[in-house]
C-alpha cells in the first residue's frame, strides 16, 4: 500500500505547507465547481423543457377558442344550407367573424411561438381552408349541407391536429410526468375531439326528426354518439387516472368532470333517442340543441381548466425544479464555502502551528530555551507543542544543571588546579630538594627549561638552554662532539635493542666543577616537546660517597700493609735496610762511578723496580707511587737519549733525589704504621712488638671492613701473631698450685701442663683460664690430703695435680685431676642445706651425681672459701659461667678417697676450622633446600637423605642425568646432583621449560636449572654466605651407567629416595 | 643455538669466547685471527652470529663489519672491546654492529649479549 502513496508523499515532501494545502483546496474547489455545474444544467435543461410545454398550453388556449368557434360555425352553417336558419345571413357573417376572431388571436400567439413550435405553416394552410370555407358558404344548399358539414368537419380535424401538432412541438405530449401526461393527453386527443364530435352531434341533430332518419344517417349519427361516448370514457379514464394520482387536481377538476359526465350522457342518449325515434321519447328540438349546447360548454369549461391544471402543474414543476437548482447551488456553494473557510482555519491552524514549532526550534536552536510555544490546537500538533515544551523545559532543567555542575566543576577546577599548583611546588620542593639534579633535553640538545635546583648548586650557574654536551665536558671538544653525535643516534635511531646500547656508552659519571656526579639517563615522553622524546638526566652527586669509598679503600690497604708488614716483619726491615742503603750509599755511588750512563739508568731502574715491588707487596702505597713516578722519570730520560745521559748529566738530574727525600717517600706510610702497631714494633729491628690488644683492633677493623674472602686470605696471619698457645695461658698454674700446697702444708708432686699447643684467641679464653684459678686451687687446698692423711689412708705422702690439655676435633679438652679425698657427695648436700641453696628434703632426693652439680651453684662459693671444713666447692661458679660464655661444657669425675678429675670441653670458633669442613657445613643447607625443593615441585613422597659411602678410587657413580656446579667463595669444591630420568620428568612436568628442544636437551636443562635454584636457595639460608659464595654451572650430562672421577681429597654423597625414582647429591672438595 | 663465528687476534681470548660459547649449547663454526679470514669465512659459511675484536692488526673493526654488511646487511656483528674505546665502538654499531661487549669477558656478560642479539633479529623481520 506504502508505495502507493510513495509518489504522494514524496510530491508533498516536496512542497512548503502552503502550497500542500492550496493543492489539495483547490482540487476540492474544482471538482464542487464541476458537480454544481453538471446539477443545475440538468435542472435549468427540465425548467427549460417545462418552459417549452408552457408555449403549448398557450397555443393551445386560443385554438380551442378556435376549435369551439369553428364546431359553432359548422353547426350554424350546416342549420343555414339546411335553410332552418331564421337569423340567416347576418348570424352566419356574425357566426364568420367570431371565427377571424379567434383564427387572429392564434395568429397572434402564434407569432410569438410559431417559430418554435414550427406551427406557422400548418396555420397558413388553416387560414387558406378557412377562407376556402368563407367562401363556399353561399354556393351549398339544403343539398349539399352535408358536404359543407363534412368540409368543416374535415377543418376541424385540422385544427385539432394543429392542437396535437403544438402539442408534441412544445413537449407537452412528452411530458414525462404522469399527471401533466394524461392530462395533456385528454387535452391534444380526448377533449377536442369530444368537442368535435359533440358539436357534430349538435349539428346533425338539426335535420334531425323524429324517427325520419334514414338508415345511412341513422348509422352515422350512431356512429358519432358512438364516438362521443368511448371518447368521453377515455377522456374520463384520463382524469380519474389524474384524480387517484393528484388531489389538489382532483379537487379543481371534479366538479367540472362530473358536469361533462353528466351533460354529455344526457344529450348522447337524447340524441340517440332521437335518431332512433321509434323507441325514444318525443325530444324536443330545442332541447336537444340545448344538451348539446351545455355538453359542450362543459367540456369546453373542462377542457380550460384542464389546461390550467396542467399550467399549474407545470409551474409547480419549474418551481420546484428552480427551488432544487437553488438549494443544490445554495447547499454546494454553502458546503465549499464551510468547506474553503475550515481548510483555510485548519491551514492557519496547521500552518500556524508548524510556524510556531518553527520558530521555537530556530530560538531553541539559538540557545533561547526558555521559549515556549502556545497550545493552540488538541491535535497531533498540540500534543507535539506539548511534547516540545516539555523537552524544552527538560533541556533547560538540564541546561541549568549542566550550568550548575559546570561551575561546580568550574570550582573543583579551581581547588584542583590550585592543589595542582600547590602539589608541583611541593614536587618540585621535593625534586630541588631530592638532593638529585633533574634535567630534560630534546632533539636540540639543550637544556629544557625545567630542572631541579639541585642542577644549579651542581653546575654553580643556570643552565637552561645550555647545550648538554657542553656541559659534560665543557672543556673537551672531542668529547662533546663525540656525546652530541652520541645524543642523535639515541633520538633518531629505531632500534629499540641498538638504542639501548647507545646508552650504555653514555659516561655514568663525570668531574664537574671538582665534584664527582653520577649520571642516568631515562627516555621520557614529553607532550610538551616538539616530538614527544626527551631524555631525562639524573643527576647525584657522589664526591662525597666516592671520597667515602677512597676513604674506605685507603683504610683496606692500610690494614693490608699492616697485615703484611706485621706478617713479614723480617723482610720489611731488611727492606727498609736495604732501601736506606740504595738511598744513602748506592745510588751516589753509581752516579760518581765510572761505569756508562746507560748502565747506571739500567742498575737504578732495576733496583728501583724491585723496590717498588717489594713495597708493593708489603703495601706500601705512598713509596709504591713515589717510586713509580722515579720509574717514570727514569723511563723518559733513558728515552730522550744519548745527550742526556751524559756523565755530568745525570747527577745533575738526580740532583732533586736527595737520600732525605728518597728516604722521606717511606715516612707517610711509616708514620701510618706507628699509629697503628705503636712506636715499640720498631724499637727493636729485629723481635716484633706488637700490643695484642693492637692487633686485636686491627682484626675487628678488617673483620667489619674487609670482605669474608679478604679476611681469609688476611686473618689467619695476624691471628698466628697474636694466637697464643692455650697452655700458655695456664702456665703460671703449675708454680700457683705448688706454692699454695707448700703454704697449706702440703706435699705435691711437680705440676705441669701439658699439650694444648692450639693457638687461641687470647682475648677469648682469658677469662677462663683466669676462672681456672679456683680450680687449681681448690685441689692444692681442698682436694689433696696432707701427708700424714695420706699416709693413713695408704697413699704416697706426695699427691699429684695434673693437668692435660687434648686437641679434639672442633675443640680443647682441658682434664684437671688430682688424687686426693675426692668430694662427698654427702657433704655436699649437708653444705647446700647450710648455704640455704636448697632446703633437706629436696638435697636428700638428689642422685649423687646432681649433688656433685651443686657445688657449682651461685653462693656454694664466696665468704667462707678459706673455711677449712667447708670442704671443696669454692669459687666454682666462676668457672662454670666463663665457660658458659665460651660454648663449653663439663664433667666432673670422683670418687671419695681417691681423688676428682674435671673435665672442661671447649669449642673452638670456625676460623680455626678447617677449610674442607667449609664446605661440608654447606652439605645442611643444601640437603634441606634440595628436599624442600623436590617436595614443591615434584609432588612425589620424598623420603630421607640418607649418607653413602663413596666408592674407593675416586669414582663416583652418576645416575642418568646429571649436573656439574662450581661453587667458589668463602667456600669452594664441586657440588654433583644426579637424578634418576623418573626425578627429572616430574621436575620438568611442573617447571616452565617450554622450550622445543631435543628431549635430551631439554632434560639436561631442566635438571641444570632445578640444581641452580637449590643452590640459590641453600645459600640464602646462610647469610654471611650470600655475597662470599658463588655457584657456576658448569656441565649437565644425560647417559647411562656413568660415573665421574674426581682428583680432590674427599667426595661426599647423599641419596634421596623420590617417588620411582632417586636423586643423588655428592660434594667434592 | 646458533652458529657463531668468533674473530679475534689473541688465542687466548677466542678460547675463551669458544669456551663460554659452547657450553652455552651454540656452535662456534669457526675462529679467524684477522679481518680477511673473517670476511672470506662470512661469505661462504653465513653464520648466525660474530663475535668482533674491534682493534686486530691489518683491518680494523669497524672496516670488517663495514665489509660483512656488504656481504649480508642483516649480519649480526658483536663487538668485543676494550675499556676507554666508546669512540670506535660509537663508530661500530654506527656502522651495524648490534651490540658491544667489554673486556674483561664474564661468561655472564657475553651470553647474555649474544642471546639478546640474537632473540632480537629473530623478532624483527627479515626484508626479502
Amino acid at each position: 500500500m506504502r508505495f502507493l502513496l510513495d509518489p504522494a508523499v514524496r510530491m508533498m515532501n516536496r512542497f512548503k505547507y502552503v502550497y500542500k494545502f492550496a493543492l489539495i483546496g483547490f482540487l476540492i474547489v474544482i471538482q464542487a465547481a464541476v458537480l454544481i455545474y453538471l446539477l443545475t444544467a440538468e435542472l435549468n435543461k427540465n425548467i427549460d423543457f417545462a418552459a417549452r410545454e408552457r408555449l403549448g398550453l398557450v397555443y393551445n388556449r386560443t385554438l380551442v377558442v378556435l376549435l369551439n368557434e369553428a364546431q359553432g360555425y359548422r353547426s350554424l352553417q350546416y342549420s343555414y344550407a339546411l335553410g332552418n336558419l331564421a337569423a340567416g345571413e347576418a348570424a352566419i357573417r356574425e357566426k364568420q367573424a367570431r371565427v377571424d376572431a379567434a383564427l387572429e388571436a392564434v395568429t397572434a400567439v402564434d407569432r410569438t411561438v410559431g417559430q418554435e413550435l414550427d406551427t406557422t405553416w400548418k396555420l397558413q394552410v388553416l387560414r387558406s381552408e378557412w377562407d376556402a370555407r368563407k367562401q363556399e358558404t353561399a354556393q351549398f344548399g339544403p343539398d349539399r349541407a352535408n358536404v359543407a358539414f363534412e368540409l368543416h368537419t374535415r377543418w376541424l380535424g385540422q385544427i385539432i391536429a394543429l392542437m396535437q401538432h403544438a402539442g408534441y412541438a412544445s413537449n407537452l405530449a412528452l411530458d414525462a410526468d404522469l399527471d401533466t401526461a394524461y392530462l395533456s393527453d385528454a387535452v391534444l386527443r380526448k377533449l377536442p375531439l369530444l368537442i368535435d364530435a359533440l358539436g357534430q352531434a349538435e349539428g346533425l341533430a338539426e335535420q334531425l326528426t323524429d324517427g325520419n332518419a334514414s338508415p345511412a344517417d341513422k348509422d352515422r349519427f350512431l356512429a358519432v354518439a358512438g364516438l362521443i361516448r368511448s371518447t368521453l370514457q377515455q377522456a374520463d379514464q384520463n382524469a380519474q387516472t389524474v384524480f387517484r394520482r393528484n388531489e389538489r387536481v382532483k379537487s379543481g377538476l371534479k366538479g367540472l368532470t362530473d358536469a361533462v359526465n353528466d351533460s354529455v350522457p344526457i344529450f348522447v342518449w337524447n340524441f340517440e333517442q332521437k335518431t332512433d325515434g321509434a323507441q325514444g321519447l318525443n325530444i324536443p328540438r330545442q332541447l336537444l340543441t340545448g344538451a348539446g349546447s351545455r355538453a359542450i360548454a362543459a367540456t369546453l369549461a373542462l377542457y380550460n381548466d384542464e389546461l390550467n391544471a396542467i399550467e399549474q402543474l407545470i409551474d409547480q414543476r419549474v418551481a420546484r425544479y428552480s427551488r432544487d437548482r437553488n438549494i443544490v447551488a445554495g447547499f454546494t456553494v454553502g458546503v465549499l464555502l464551510l468547506v474553503c473557510y475550515l481548510f483555510l482555519a485548519f491551514d492557519m491552524s496547521v500552518r500556524k502551528g508548524v510556524y510556531q514549532l518553527n520558530t521555537l526550534m530556530d530560538s531553541a536552536a539559538k540557545g533561547d530555551l526558555a521559549a515556549r510555544g502556545a497550545v493552540q490546537s488538541r491535535d497531533e500538533l498540540g500534543s507535539l507543542t506539548r511534547s516540545i515544551n516539555s523537552m524544552l523545559q527538560s533541556l533547560e532543567t538540564m541546561y541549568e544543571e549542566v550550568r550548575e555542575s559546570r561551575d561546580r566543576l568550574e570550582l573543583l577546577n579551581q581547588e584542583l588546579e590550585m592543589k595542582v599548583a600547590e602539589r608541583t611546588a611541593s614536587m618540585r620542593n621535593l625534586l630541588d630538594h631530592a638532593g638529585q639534579g633533574f634535567l630534560s633535553f630534546g632533539e636540540d640538545l639543550r637544556v629544557s627549561g625545567e630542572y631541579s635546583a639541585e642542577c644549579v648548586a651542581i653546575f654553580k650557574r643556570e643552565i637552561a638552554g645550555t647545550a648538554v654536551a657542553a656541559l659534560f665536558y665543557p672543556d673537551d671538544g672531542k668529547q662533546q662532539t663525540f656525546l652530541e653525535a652520541l645524543f642523535r643516534k639515541i633520538f633518531t635511531e629505531q632500534d629499540a635493542l641498538l638504542r639501548d646500547t647507545y646508552f650504555t656508552l653514555l659516561p655514568d659519571e663525570l668531574i664537574i666543577e671538582g665534584s664527582y656526579i653520577g649520571v642516568t639517563y631515562k627516555t621520557i615522553s614529553n607532550p610538551g616537546a616538539r616530538d614527544g622524546q626527551e631524555i631525562m638526566l639524573i643527576l647525584t652527586d657522589r664526591t662525597q660517597q666516592r671520597a667515602l669509598e677512597a676513604e674506605m679503600q685507603e683504610e683496606k690497604e692500610v690494614l693490608a700493609m699492616v697485615v703484611r708488614v706485621v706478617t713479614h716483619a723480617g723482610d720489611f726491615f731488611t727492606t727498609l735496610r736495604q732501601y736506606t742503603a740504595f738511598c744513602r750509599e748506592e745510588i751516589p755511588g753509581l752516579l760518581s762511578s765510572a761505569s756508562p750512563a746507560e748502565d747506571k739508568l739500567a742498575t737504578i731502574f732495576r733496583v728501583t723496580h724491585t723496590f717498588k715491588g717489594t713495597f708493593g707487596q708489603l703495601g706500601l702505597r705512598n713509596a709504591v707511587q713515589e717510586l713509580h713516578a722515579l720509574e717514570g722519570f727514569l723511563t723518559k730520560i733513558s728515552a730522550e737519549g744519548t745527550a742526556v745521559r751524559g756523565d755530568d748529566v745525570l747527577p745533575l738530574l738526580f740532583a732533586p733525589y736527595t737520600p732525605e727525600k728518597m728516604l722521606g717517600w717511606l715516612d707517610e706510610d711509616m708514620a701510618t704504621l706507628k699509629d697503628t702497631l705503636g712506636d715499640a714494633f720498631f724499637a727493636q729491628e729485629n723481635t716484633l712488638v706488637v700490643d695484642g690488644a693492637k692487633l686485636r683492633a686491627i682484626e675487628e677493623k678488617m673483620e667489619r671492613l674487609l670482605a669474608p674472602a679478604e679476611c681469609r686470605q688476611l686473618i689467619p696471619a695476624l691471628q698466628s701473631l697474636r694466637y697464643k698457645p692455650f697452655a700458655e695461658m695456664l702456665q703460671a698454674y703449675p708454680e700457683y698450685v705448688m706454692s699454695l700446697a707448700d703454704k697449706y702444708g702440703k706435699m705435691i708432686n711437680q705440676v705441669a701442663v701439658e699439650g694444648g699447643e692450639t693457638p687461641v684467641d687470647p682475648f677469648k679464653y682469658s677469662h677462663f683460664a683466669k676462672a681456672l684459678g679456683h680450680v687449681f686451687r681448690n685441689a692444692a687446698i681442698h682436694g689433696l690430703e696432707t701427708p700424714d692423711e695420706r699416709l693413713a689412708a695408704g697413699k704416697v705422702e706426695n699427691g699429684s695435680v695434673h693437668c692435660r690439655i687434648l686437641e679434639q676435633v672442633d675443640g680443647l679438652m682441658v682434664i684437671i685431676a688430682d688424687d686426693g679425698r675426692g668430694i662427698d657427695p654427702d657433704r655436699i648436700r649437708a653444705i647446700a642445706v647450710d648455704k640455704g641453696i636448697c632446703d633437706k628434703q629436696a638435697a636428700a632426693s638428689l642422685s649423687d651425681a646432681a649433688a656433685m652439680e651443686l657445688i657449682f651453684a651461685d653462693g656454694f662459693s664466696g665468704a667462707d672459701e678459706v673455711d677449712e671444713l667447708a670442704g671443696r666447692g669454692v669459687g666454682l661458679s666462676a668457672v662454670r659461667s666463663e665457660l658458659a660464655k665460651l660454648g663449653g661444657s663439663l664433667k666432673i669425675d670422683t670418687a671419695v678417697g681417691r681423688g676428682t678429675e674435671f673435665r672442661f670441653y671447649l669449642p673452638l670458633p670456625n676460623w680455626e676450622i678447617p677449610e674442607a669442613d667449609s664446605l661440608l657445613a654447606v652439605a645442611k643447607p643444601l640437603l634441606e633446600a634440595a628436599k624442600d625443593f623436590l617436595v614443591r615441585n615434584t609432588g612425589l613422597a620424598v623420603g630421607e637423605w640418607a649418607h653413602t659411602d663413596s666408592p674407593a678410587e675416586g669414582k663416583l657413580p652418576l645416575r642418568k642425568i646429571t649436573t656439574f656446579v662450581d661453587i667458589k667463595g668463602v667456600v669452594s669444591g664441586k657440588l654433583v646432583v644426579s637424578a634418576d630420568e623418573a626425578v627429572v620428568r616430574r621436575l620438568a612436568a611442573a617447571g616452565d621449560s617450554a622450550v622445543p628442544l631435543a628431549e635430551d636437551k631439554w632434560m639436561e636443562g631442566v635438571l641444570a636449572q632445578s640444581a641452580g635454584k637449590i643452590i640459590t636457595e641453600a645459600l640464602s639460608r646462610v647469610p654471611r654466605w650470600v655475597d662470599a659464595v658463588r655457584a657456576e654451572a658448569l656441565i649437565t650430562i644425560l647417559a647411562e651407567d656413568a660415573s665421574a672421577k674426581y682428583p680432590q681429597a674427599a667426595a661426599l654423597t647423599w641419596t634421596l629416595a623420590a617417588g620411582p625414582g632417586r636423586i643423588n647429591l655428592s660434594l667434592l672438595y | 643455538m646458533a652458529r657463531i663465528l668468533i674473530v679475534d687476534d689473541s688465542m687466548m681470548m677466542r678460547k675463551t669466547l669458544r669456551t663460554i660459547l659452547q657450553r652455552a649449547g651454540h656452535i662456534v663454526t669457526a675462529e679467524a685471527a684477522n679481518g680477511d679470514q673473517a670476511i672470506m669465512y662470512y661469505a661462504n659459511h653465513r653464520p648466525d652470529l660474530v663475535t668482533l675484536d674491534i682493534t686486530m692488526p691489518g683491518m680494523n673493526g669497524t672496516e670488517v663489519i663495514k665489509k660483512l654488511r656488504e656481504i649480508d646487511p642483516d649480519a649480526n656483528v658483536v663487538i668485543v672491546s676494550a675499556l676507554g674505546q666508546k669512540h670506535i665502538i660509537f663508530e661500530a654499531l654506527q656502522n651495524g654492529a648490534k651490540n658491544y661487549i667489554l673486556k674483561p669477558i664474564t661468561e655472564d656478560k657475553l651470553l647474555a649479549v649474544v642471546n639478546m642479539v640474537l632473540t632480537h633479529s629473530c623478532d624483527s623481520p627479515t626484508p626479502a
